[in-house]
Formats: C-alpha cells, sequence, structure tokens
C-alpha cells in the first residue's frame, strides 16, 4: 500500500501526469463555474476521449476534474448569486451578500480554503479506510451485496428528492436497459430484437452522454440567452482575496464540522454534496452563537458550505473503488472509465490496481491545490464565462459530445443512440423522472442479477441465505428503515382526510 | 454502307477481344503460379477490446507479419458477442486471404452450438494457432481435497465460473462428467472475484488459463492447483499433476486449453492460405513476438494449417459429445 503510494507520488514528476491533471483541473474548473454543467457533463465529454490512453493518466484527468467542480462552483455562486453546481446553493446564502457589501475577494478566499481543506480532510480519511477495504470486502457475501445494491437503490431515489414513485420507476428501467444483450451468465440474448447492435447491450458512453450532456443542452438552448444574467461583479482587490484565505482558521470549528459532514454524507451512495451542503450549512447554523448572522453575509456560512460539498469526493469513492457501487453522477462516470479502461473495481483494483487508486487519490488533492490557486488568482474574471450566450456554448458541447460518442467505436449507431438518450432524458426531465436514479439502475442492475442469481446457486436454490447472514440482516434492516421513515413522513405530510361524520 | 460498316466494327470488336484473350491465354501459360496476393492491406480481426491478451498477441503479430508479406496487417476490434460478431464477419468475408481473425477455441464452437448463428468452423480456411494458455483447475489452500477422489465423495461441489455459456463452463461439465464428480456452478466471476469468491467460501473450485494474475495467485500461499488439463506437467506450476497422471487422458493435450486459433474466410484459395500461413509462421518463429506474448501470460505452440484443422475437428467433436449435459446443466439453472 504505502509502496504504491510513493509509485504514485514519484510518478507525479511525470510530465505526462502534470499534463492530465492541468487538463482536469481546468475543465473542472471551468464547468464547475459555468452553472448547470459541473463535472458529471465534464467527466462525460472528456470520457471517450481517454480511450486508447494510459489508464493512470485517465485517472489523473477524473481525478482533477471530480476535485475542482464544485470549488469552480463557489466562485458564480458569490458573485452572481447562481450556484455553479447544486452542491454550491448555500455557498449563496452568505457568499453573494458578502460580494454585495464590496467583500467578493475575501468571499472567494475563504471559499477556496475551505474548499482544499475539506477535500483534503476527507482523501486522508479516504486513504486510512482503504487498508480495510479488502477486510470489508471479505465480509461481503453475494447476498450482502445483493442488499447494499437495493439499499443504494433506493437512498439514491430517496436522495433524488423528486416523486418517489417516479424515482423508482426510473431505476426500475434503468435496471431493465441493463438486462438488453447478451447474458454472459444464462448464455441468452435478451431485449436484442434480432440486432447485432444491441448484442453487447447498451454501451454507457453514448447513453450517459445523451442523457446528462446533450439533454441539459436541449434544456439550455430551449431557455435561450446567458446561463447567468447578473454582470455586477464586485471583487474588492487581491488583498482582500487573501485575507478571505487566511481567515478560514478562524473559523475552525465549522471548518471541521463542514469536512466531517461531507464526508461521511458522501459516503452513503445517492446521498452527495448538496445534502452535505445544506446539512453542513444548517447544522453550522444551529451550533452557532450568533445563527442570526447566517443568511447576511456572514464568512462562517461560506465555510459551512464550501468545506462541505468539496469533503463528500474523499467519502463518496471509498463505495466506488470498493465496491463498485457509485454514490452519483460522477462515480456513474468513472465507473464508465473504469469499463473503458478493462478495470474492475473491487478486489482487482484494491490488490493489483493501487497504482489507480493512488492516481485518483493524489490526483484529488494536486488538482484541489492547482484549484485554489486558479481561483484565488482569477475568480472573478472566471465568472464572466457564464455570461457568454447559450447559442455559442452549445454547438461546443454538441459536436464535442458527438466527436466523444463516435470515437470510442467507431460506430454511427453509438451517435444515434445518444441523440435518442438524449430525447429520452429531456423528455423524463419535463415529466419529472430523476436521470440520474435510471442512470444508477442501469449501472448496477447487472451487478444486483448477478448477486441475485449467486446467492441462490450458491444456497442451491434456497432463499433464506438472503436472510440469514448477520450482514444482510443488518442492511436489510437499513432498507425497512429507510422505506419506513419515508412512509411516516409522507403520511405527516399529507394526513388521512378524516372520515364525515354521518 | 451503313450496315457494311457496323458490322466492321463489331467485326473488329471480336478480332480485339479474341487477341487480348489470346494474350492472357499465353501469359497464364508462361507465367509462374505465384498468385497475385496480397494486393492491399490484411486485415486482422480481433472479437475482443484493445487491450486484452488476444489483442495483444495480435498486433505483435500482425506487425512482424507486415515485414514479411509487405503491405500492413492491420488489427481491427470487431467487439461484440464474447468474440462471435467477429467469427461472423470472417465468415462472410471475400475468400481472398485480405481478412483473417483470431477467435478463442473451442469456446465459439460451444458458443455457436448453444445459440447458432450458422457458422461452420470445418469450413473456414484455418491459417494456424497464434497463442495457447493451458486451463488448471485450483481451490484454496485451506480445503483439504486434493485429488478427483476426494472430490467424488463430496456432495454438489461448487465451481466459480463466469457464466453458462463459456468454455470454463464446458470443460467443468466434462470434467464432472468423466470424473464423476456431482457439482454445481456459480455463476459471474471474473478476474480476482473469482479468487476472492474461493477464499470466502461461495464456491469450493475455480478453474482457467493459469496465466497472468491468476498465475500468480496460484503461486502464492492462498491457492493449491489441484490439477492441469494437459499431457505434460505446466513449467510455472510444477507441482501439479496432469490429468494424464490422474489417469484421466482424455482431458489432456490442448483441446481443453484455450487456443487463440487464425482463420481466413471459407473457400480462401490454397496458394493464398500458403502465404498467409508461412508470414505467419515465420512470425511465431521470431524470438521478440514470443516474448512479447510470453509477457502476456500466454505460450506458443505452432500448428500448421493442416494441423489446426485437426485441433478444431477434434474440438468440434467433444463439444459435439458433450453438449447436451452443457445444455441440461444450463437450463437446469
Amino acid at each position: 500500500m504505502f509502496e504504491a503510494f510513493l509509485d504514485g507520488l514519484a510518478g507525479m514528476g511525470n510530465p505526462a501526469v502534470i499534463g492530465a491533471i492541468v487538463l482536469g483541473t481546468v475543465l473542472g474548473v471551468l464547468f464547475g463555474v459555468i452553472p448547470g454543467l459541473g463535472s458529471v457533463i465534464a467527466m462525460t465529454l472528456i470520457l471517450p476521449f481517454t480511450f486508447g490512453w494510459d489508464p493512470i493518466i485517465a485517472m489523473y484527468v477524473f481525478a482533477g476534474i471530480i476535485g475542482t467542480a464544485s470549488t469552480g462552483g463557489g466562485v458564480p455562486a458569490i458573485l452572481l448569486n447562481t450556484p455553479g453546481t447544486i452542491a454550491n446553493v448555500c455557498t449563496t446564502f452568505d457568499g453573494f451578500p458578502m460580494t454585495r457589501r464590496g467583500e467578493g475577494g475575501r468571499a472567494i478566499g475563504l471559499a477556496a480554503t475551505a474548499s482544499a481543506l475539506g477535500t483534503l480532510f476527507s482523501i486522508i480519511v479516504l486513504a486510512a479506510l482503504l487498508p480495510l477495504a479488502e477486510v470489508m470486502l471479505r465480509a461481503f457475501t453475494p447476498p450482502d451485496f445483493f442488499w447494499l445494491i437495493i439499499l443504494g437503490l433506493i437512498a439514491v431515489t430517496f436522495a433524488s428528492r423528486q416523486n418517489m414513485a417516479k424515482g423508482l420507476a426510473a431505476g426500475g428501467v434503468g435496471i431493465l436497459i441493463a438486462l438488453i444483450g447478451f447474458s454472459p451468465v444464462f448464455g441468452v440474448r435478451r431485449y436484442t430484437l434480432g440486432s447485432e447492435y444491441l448484442w453487447d447491450g447498451i454501451e454507457i458512453v453514448p447513453l450517459v452522454i445523451g442523457f446528462f450532456a446533450l439533454s441539459e443542452l436541449i434544456v439550455y438552448t430551449s431557455r435561450g440567452g446567458s446561463i447567468a444574467r447578473d454582470a455586477n461583479v464586485n471583487l474588492g482587490g487581491f488583498r482582500q482575496i487573501m485575507r478571505g484565505a487566511v481567515e478560514v482558521f478562524q473559523y475552525k470549528a465549522i471548518l471541521l464540522r463542514g469536512s466531517v459532514i461531507g464526508t461521511v454524507i458522501g459516503a452513503i451512495p445517492g446521498a452527495g454534496g448538496a445534502v452535505a451542503n445544506f446539512l453542513s450549512y444548517s447544522t453550522a447554523k444551529q451550533a452557532s452563537k450568533t445563527p442570526e448572522l447566517f443568511g447576511t453575509g456572514y464568512p462562517g456560512g461560506v465555510v459551512a458550505s464550501e468545506s462541505s460539498n468539496d469533503a463528500k469526493d474523499g467519502g463518496i469513492l471509498l463505495p466506488t473503488l470498493t465496491f463498485g457501487i457509485p454514490g452519483n453522477g460522477e462515480m456513474v462516470i468513472l465507473m464508465g472509465a473504469f469499463v473503458l479502461h478493462g478495470i474492475q473495481p473491487g478486489r482487482d483494483l484494491l490488490v493489483n490496481r493501487l497504482d489507480i487508486v493512488w492516481a485518483i487519490i493524489l490526483g484529488v488533492i494536486a488538482a484541489q491545490v492547482l484549484t485554489t490557486i486558479i481561483i484565488l488568482g482569477g475568480g472573478a474574471w472566471l465568472a464572466r464565462i457564464s455570461l457568454v450566450p447559450v447559442k455559442y456554448i452549445a454547438p461546443f458541447v454538441a459536436i464535442l459530445s458527438f466527436i466523444g460518442v463516435y470515437a470510442v467505436r467507431s460506430n454511427i449507431w453509438d451517435v444515434a443512440l445518444a441523440v435518442f438518450a438524449a430525447l429520452v432524458g429531456f423528455s423524463m426531465r419535463r415529466a419529472g423522472f430523476p436521470l440520474i436514479t435510471m442512470v444508477i439502475g442501469f449501472v448496477l442492475g447487472q451487478l444486483a442479477e448477478e448477486k441475485f442469481t449467486q446467492s441462490l446457486q450458491i444456497s442451491g436454490g434456497g432463499y433464506s441465505i438472503f436472510f440469514t447472514r448477520p450482514v444482510s440482516i443488518v442492511l436489510l434492516l437499513g432498507i425497512v428503515f429507510m422505506l419506513g421513515w419515508s412512509m411516516y413522513k409522507a403520511a405527516k405530510k399529507n394526513p388521512a382526510p378524516q372520515r364525515a361524520e354521518p | 454502307m451503313a450496315r457494311i460498316g457496323r458490322i466492321g466494327r463489331f467485326g473488329r470488336l471480336m478480332l480485339l477481344a479474341g487477341a487480348l484473350a489470346a494474350i492472357a491465354a499465353f501469359g497464364a501459360a508462361c507465367g509462374d503460379d505465384e498468385p497475385d496476393f496480397p494486393t492491399r492491406d490484411v486485415e486482422w480481426f480481433v472479437g475482443f477490446a484493445a487491450g486484452g491478451g488476444f489483442d495483444t498477441a495480435s498486433r505483435i503479430i500482425a506487425d512482424k507479419m507486415s515485414d514479411d508479406l509487405g503491405v500492413n496487417v492491420v488489427v481491427r476490434n470487431i467487439e461484440g458477442g464474447g468474440g462471435r460478431r467477429a467469427v461472423q464477419e470472417i465468415a462472410r468475408s471475400d475468400p481472398d486471404g485480405h481478412a483473417i481473425s483470431i477467435m478463442n477455441m473451442p469456446n465459439q464452437i460451444t458458443a455457436e452450438r448453444l445459440d447458432p448463428e450458422d457458422v461452420d468452423f470445418n469450413e473456414l480456411s484455418w491459417v494456424g494457432r497464434a497463442v495457447i494458455q493451458t486451463y488448471g483447475l485450483y481451490t484454496a489452500s485451506a480445503n483439504d481435497f486434493n485429488t478427483p477422489e476426494d472430490l467424488q465423495g463430496m456432495p454438489d461441489v461448487r465451481f466459480c465460473l463466469s457464466g453458462l455459456a463459456g468454455h470454463s463452463f464446458l470443460v467443468a461439465s466434462v470434467t464432472t462428467e468423466v470424473m464423476n464428480i456431482a457439482w454445481n456452478p456459480v455463476t459471474g466471476y471474473r478476474g480476482q472475484e473469482t479468487q476472492a469468491g474461493l477464499l470466502r467460501g461461495d464456491c469450493e473450485l475455480a478453474l482457467g488459463p493459469i496465466a497472468g494474475t491468476t498465475l500468480t495467485a496460484v503461486q502464492g500461499p492462498d491457492f493449491k492447483v489441484l490439477w492441469m488439463y494437459s499431457s505434460e506437467r505446466f513449467g510455472p506450476v510444477p507441482d501439479a499433476p496432469t490429468v494424464d497422471e490422474l489417469g484421466f487422458p482424455e482431458l489432456g493435450g490442448s483441446k481443453f486449453a484455450n487456443n487463440g486459433l487464425v482463420a481466413a474466410a471459407p473457400g480462401t484459395p490454397d496458394d493464398i492460405l500458403a502465404i498467409l500461413s508461412d508470414a505467419f509462421d515465420a512470425a511465431l518463429q521470431d524470438p521478440d513476438v514470443i516474448a512479447g506474448i510470453n509477457n502476456a501470460g500466454m505460450g506458443v505452440e505452432t500448428l500448421t494449417p493442416d494441423e489446426t484443422a485437426e485441433v478444431v475437428e477434434g474440438m468440434d467433436g467433444i463439444v459435439s459429445e458433450y453438449i447436451d449435459t452443457v445444455r441440461q446443466k444450463s437450463q437446469a439453472q
């Protein structure tokens, strides 16, 4: 483990690695700064182009994006009152009032430093837990895995905060899409309609590019104008930025709490940066002696928000690297990158490809440092990107998407699939179905089927295997609790009408 | 005049055609028998993703063949259906030698038998054998069984396998039938997950090519090889007995190895096949090519086109003999 870490550290002197980190960081910051685009679209667009690259280099690019987008997203939240990513919403509460007071630079300094420290904290926690990952893997048998996947799917559905029935339906459709193609387990073709293209199932790259990047473009293009509309940027000078950067340490408790919340929430599939962001902000406010200051341009509010949304990075990588269970859109794309580069998450990754694990960890840290420098130096300039009209951004993203989709397998049907997925994705958005649940259902569907079959084969067909192992029982209780809690909340929100007296 | 003129033009055309035919016939009679091949780049199909074992070996051999043939031998990955799309592509290619394909055998024969796509492997024009991976059966060291007799006394031994359509499933089916072992497959295990499954106790046995990370694992303390599917001891695991030594020579030889065989389209002329085969054979004699293939965890044991065709025929026979067993076991799942 330590040897692989040292090798990874030594490899960071390689010009290709430096280039990959810079590329990932620049993409992450740019897509983070442009509201609505974010890290998922940045990772989706670069994914096919990494095909044929050394997997280590590709992982540094992805790590660069993972580590930076929500940091970049803090800039328009502070300067334009428009969060760059959904995990930056709470930054607007105090960041924008600071800008209106002429303290935008101070807020950016606070945000960038809090982000960097939050990331560092969570990555250290991840690195400390990695040696235990193999023990965890040994403890997880196929029925435990099956329940973990179901728990993850339900957690993602709840976290989408949309209609639960629609979330579960979208997840179910995702699982059904995953079943398309030749099943090596059963040796039969399913739902291929006699088409050779569908023989190997639906490819993840065109699917996610269509769902995430192209459908988002349809939304933007139909809206027109520019993404952010307010151009009154008041930064207040470099001295202010540096003042903010140092001032973070006056809010140690908020910083630590935000980092812990981000790391823990990040590790729960589906919870992600947005939940961590709100939880950290509200907890900081509740614990504060001066809660009335929150929302008025209080520096502690910016620290609470920005430390948590970046601290989720370390937490969220843990289930992805260890069990191959992606907790959010970023991790879905990272899983797609693993597939593209022949990397198998789990034991294979943790035993044989520790170089990949360390590339991701070190990449996230290096990118975070680089982002902090970029944002401290040029935050205000970056924020102006959001003022570029959509009509200039959309064709650029569309062309990149189509080239990327075609580049992986040189198959024109992949482009057609991406267009189809974009239309389906757009329709789903309009109808209120969460895309992320469907894509996670798609990624986990085959795994769920595999673990279910394995469990029955191990037990010789007996279903009791799902209810007798200690880990399975704990996970099952978690599922029951989650469903029960959601029903309780729904019942409390909409009490049953009392029967009228005759 | 017009009528005479038309006849005259026709006559001149006939004369010209006759003269050209005579020149062509003379040329053919006087020229040597060398076919005009290759006239353009040769495509080498690989049914798997770039970067895998077969792809790596194909690129190493193709590169060397390019020098010999004087044209580029270009590797083209035609992924799909566990290698079956590439098989279909070569089966319907023009028989002019400008397309060849590597295929994992006898896996493709098993897949074809279970889910027919009208490919007759005996009709393909075989060029030779590119690579071979010897199969072995292994278990966790903590298990106290070692011989077929030990396994015969156990109720339903579980095998961790990739699926119910793969070569490992066929080998497990044949092995258990020949050795009279009661068994059940547990599917969905690939790469390191197989070893994790053995250590967790999901299954008792696993089988597959003893190469790459599997070779590293069985050379370590956690696993032991019970036997190798070969007639001679396998160098990297010299302590493991062969199936011949255990009294089951019908499982020996190389018919249960994972063979990377190379074929051209059905009906490729013999003289063109000979040119391809010579270039292929010359490439596989090159020490750098052999080293490259060995580094990728595979072995080199060359076969002539006729020997390759015989091996395929033998595989076809074995698969035909046991396909009903495989089908029944598969349907029982």
